[in-house]
């Protein structure tokens, strides 16, 4: 079982299930789950399941107790996060969705590892399904690290958006395009 | 006393019993080995020797048992009898 | 079913009081937060059926008053043997003739969390009001770990209340949390079965909580470079053991000298100002003879039960029992055994109170049969006594004095004969446990000055109340029998030495010496020994005082110049070498305590494991003591 706890809301029929953000899948309001969570979600027993960037908001029909469905909705809900893929969510709001996702990766693990390099990374803009980043510090010299960075961050927000998004990443120097001049009058 | 656990061939996934490091190693726990009693297996899992836990060897008795480890923050001793029941798999010295 | 000892006039029998259990693992300060809500007023005594401990006491709460229950600790509720069942059982409502407890006190260490998430999961699963007492918060913050304890409780479902017990600051609000338990927050959904489904569920906890582990100790880990140390550990374990030692004989001599004086005024006081004879005799050799004694020793016993309470609380036992095992464990028992066997060295009543750290009951039971054979503070007395008869006090061996000696083999002789017999009772009757032997090592804590209290205090009182009462009554006894039936008729004409002479060889204790003569005649002990002996079995402390009333003494606290030369019927003197090398041989292994006796029935919960003892110990010693005899008399012909 992955680690997961559920914590009460104001709504005594509705709790949040606590995840780890990375074993999340896109965020929304969930149309469809793989396996038992799907059943239970389409006989009715569960009214409503939600995708929020650091937990699953799962909301039981009113008739049912959590009492007597806990333990099963718990190993349904674990064994639908084995398979993020599976799930058909409804991507609530795009742009601002995207930003938010965006944001939280840049914040926690995709900022962490380029501050591992010495560098930093921010966010510049973001254009449908296009996002803009730039790269400064460490990282602007080094083409590996620039790579890693962006190979890391498209598969993140590709993974987590489940849209085919696209990072951009511009250089805050001078030195790099004359670096790139450089290098295409080697190779050439 | 900074060993390293003897190991044939010496390959980093090589498994091992707990009883077989020194003081100063470390080592992750995998579980406990197959032959073990049950009762015994439950007490040592309780005690914190579950899968992924991190266990240390801190010092061994003068007279050679038991020895002190080290494992979910407690430090507690097994006698080895106990020790060759737990399977680990060494990890680099700290 | 019948309530278990001391706590059947609790307030557990009062129908209507709410109860509440403590539950958590050992050295999670349980015991700590138990102490502060019931103050020093709990009842100790077992659960039926079984030689587990069982503490209840009450605290109140505007006026209401709730039960409280320190439940023994255990590490997981999935029990590995028939103590552990115990708990388990109790929280199940499955106990015989004992209810589950209306509302829960989970108390665990922050320092630990990791580990007894496990514990927490599980009773939780019991759906039963729970309120989380999490111990020892700042020793998490000194050694670099965090808890966020808000973001805990949400995460569990029920309330948490950071407590630092040895201090008591947040005693007040649990306490006042205990009234309303109806009102408890409950967790949404109860944590799963599984242990690794638990597990899982207890790391989204933790992470939730923002907690970080802390550091090892430190301090813990540079005192215990010194005293697990291969050479100077075990320099430092002899020299604490020594000390214990020079406690035991020494430090508490002025106050014990204190006492002597008080009671030889008393003495005269009664003497100078009690007119009625019977009255005088009952005042001065009954009582403060009998009682006399052990008063005498009651600041050497505080002392010791200070020292061994301060020892326990500071975590230098388990590192002696974890240096000590590999010894113990060649007579079959563990490193624990060897606390309550050194405790016994003062008196075997808390040694075998301190047989409640080990978790086997086989090795419990074990301990406590054997332990009594160490030599206690008790048997000085006679030791001194005896060994004044046998050896002339400027003797020399080998430039030691003689008596020091001989003292020192006495002690020696007692403690191997209880390891010996550890070993023979582990290898037979008492054999074959699958228990693992596995003890945590605490980071060192200061005690608290009320932690000690609460400790010393607890052993200390059982000791005097049932030493007292069973001393005192049997002091009366032994008076009344050596003084009655008065013989006024027959002693009309005598002098007053004669007449006490006479009334003692014609008295019920007479008759009982006479009787069972022939069974201590081989020993070469007359029937005045006899009656010495039959009295000692209350405690052996009486045995001297006993004697000297018999010998017809000018002093009975120092017989010796009277026993010297006493004669039997035909003229010889009684207390020949032989026969007081047997004598000694004798207290050596007998068990002549009635103390020892009722702690035994109490830990135990039967009289089979007392009867047991005293029956085995009587032999052992009637025989060493005729082998001893029979050798000394051989050397000397």
């Amino acid at each position: 079982m992955i680690p997961i706890h559920a914590t009460a809301t104001s709504n005594p029929q509705q709790l949040r299930w606590v995840v780890a953000a990375d074993r999340l899948p896109a965020r929304g309001a969930v149309r469809h789950a793989p396996g038992r969570l799907g059943a239970l979600l389409g006989d009715g027993v569960i009214d409503h399941i939600e995708v929020r960037p650091a937990d699953v908001v799962i909301t039981l029909q009113s008739d049912n107790s959590w009492r007597d469905w806990g333990d099963d909705i718990r190993q349904a809900l674990c064994d639908a996060l084995l398979n993020p893929a599976g799930w058909d969510v409804d991507a609530a709001d795009d742009a601002a969705g995207l930003a938010a996702i965006t944001a939280e990766l840049l914040a926690g693990p995709i900022g962490a590892l380029a501050e591992s390099h010495g560098g930093s990374i921010e966010l510049v803009s973001i254009e449908g399904d296009s996002v803009n980043v730039r790269l400064s510090g460490a990282c602007h010299g080094c083409p590996a690290a620039a790579g890693t960075l962006h190979d890391k961050l498209q598969g993140e927000l590709r993974r987590r958006s489940g849209r085919e998004i696209r990072v951009h990443s511009e250089t805050s120097s001078a030195a790099i395009p004359l670096g790139k001049k450089l290098l295409s009058l080697i190779v050439r | 006393m900074r060993t390293r656990p003897q190991s044939a061939g010496d390959q980093s996934g090589a498994v091992f019993v707990l009883a077989q490091l020194t003081p100063g190693n470390r080592a992750m726990v995998v579980g406990t080995v197959a032959q073990a009693n049950p009762l015994i297996a439950k007490r040592l899992g309780q005690l914190g020797f579950r899968a992924n836990a991190h266990v240390d060897v801190i010092r061994r008795a003068p007279l050679g048992d038991p020895t002190i480890y080290r494992v979910h923050d407690t430090e507690l001793c097994l006698r080895r009898r106990e020790a060759q029941l737990i399977e680990v798999i060494p990890e680099a010295d700290r | 079913m019948t309530a278990c000892h001391d706590v059947e006039g609790s307030a557990v029998a009062v129908a209507g009081i709410r109860r509440v259990a403590l539950v958590g693992s050992p050295n999670a300060g349980k015991t700590s937060v138990f102490n502060h809500l019931t103050g020093l007023r709990a009842k100790t005594g077992n659960y039926p059926g079984v030689t587990v401990g069982r503490s209840v006491g009450t605290t109140s709460v505007d006026g209401v008053a709730i039960a409280v229950e320190d439940l023994p600790g255990t590490y997981s509720l999935d029990p590995i043997s028939p103590d552990e069942q115990v708990v388990t059982d109790l929280l199940a409502g499955k106990y015989p003739g004992i209810d589950a407890p209306d509302a829960l006190v989970l108390v665990a260490d922050a320092t630990t969390l990791r580990r007894s998430i496990l514990l927490i999961g599980q009773v939780l699963r019991l759906d039963r009001p729970c309120l989380l007492a999490l111990t020892m918060g700042d020793e998490l913050a000194a050694r670099g770990g965090r808890i966020d304890v808000a973001a805990l409780s949400t995460a569990l479902g029920i309330p948490v209340a950071a407590v630092i017990a040895h201090h008591g600051s947040g005693i007040d609000e649990l306490r006042a949390q205990l009234a309303s338990f109806d009102r408890w927050q409950r967790p949404p959904v109860l944590p799963p079965i599984a242990e690794d489904d638990i597990d899982a569920w207890g790391q989204s906890v933790l992470d939730a909580s923002q907690y970080l582990a802390p550091q090892p100790d430190g301090r813990t880990q540079r005192i215990d470079r010194v005293l697990l140390h291969p050479l100077w550990g075990t320099v430092t374990f002899f020299a604490v053991m020594f000390y214990f030692f020079q406690v035991l004989f020494t430090a508490a001599a002025p106050l014990r000298d204190g006492i002597g004086s008080a009671l030889t005024w008393l003495g005269r006081q009664v003497g100078d100002h009690v007119g009625n004879p019977v009255l005088r005799g009952l005042l001065s050799q009954g009582i403060l003879g009998g009682v006399g004694t052990v008063l005498q020793f009651i600041p050497q016993i505080v002392l010791l039960f200070c020292l061994l309470a301060f020892l326990e609380n500071v975590g230098y036992m388990s590192r002696a029992a974890f240096l000590m095992d590999r010894v113990m464990a060649k007579t079959g028992l563990e490193g624990r055994a060897f606390v309550a066997m050194l405790s016994s060295f003062a008196c075997a009543i808390p040694g075998i109170m301190a047989t409640r750290t080990l978790p086997s009951s086989r090795d419990r039971i074990a301990t406590i049969v054997t332990a009594p054979l160490m030599t206690c503070s008790a048997r000085l007395p006679v030791y001194t006594l005896l060994v004044g008869l046998l050896v002339a006090p400027q003797t020399r061996w080998c430039g030691l004095s003689a008596q020091g000696i001989t003292m020192f083999l006495l002690y020696l002789g007692g403690g191997l004969s209880a390891l010996v017999a550890a070993l023979l009772v582990k290898s037979t009757i008492l054999r074959g446990d699958l228990l693992p032997f596995t003890m945590e090592l605490p980071p060192y804590r200061l005690p608290s000055a009320r932690a000690m209290l609460a400790a010393m205090w607890g052993a200390a009182r059982v000791f005097l109340r049932k030493a007292g009462t069973i001393i005192l009554a049997t002091s009366l006894v032994l008076w009344a029998l050596l003084n009655l039936p008065v013989r006024e008729s027959q002693t009309q004409g005598m002098s007053s030495t004669d007449a006490t002479a006479y009334v003692m060889n014609h008295s019920y204790a007479a008759d009982l010496g006479r009787a069972v003569a022939p069974v201590f005649s081989p020993l070469g002990f007359d029937w005045r020994t006899d009656i010495a002996l039959v009295g000692s079995l209350s405690a052996r402390e009486v045995f001297v005082s006993t004697l000297g009333q018999v010998a017809a003494a000018s002093d009975p606290e120092s017989p010796q110049q009277a026993l010297a030369g006493m004669t039997d019927d035909q003229g010889r003197r009684i207390f020949t070498a032989p026969t007081v090398i047997a004598l000694m041989v004798y207290f050596m292994f007998a068990l002549q305590c009635m103390s020892t006796i009722a702690v035994m029935r109490r830990e135990t919960n039967t009289w089979r494991w007392p009867a047991f003892a005293f029956s085995y110990m009587f032999v052992l010693a009637w025989v060493m003591a005729f082998v001893a005899r029979s050798i000394a008399m051989g050397l000397s012909a």
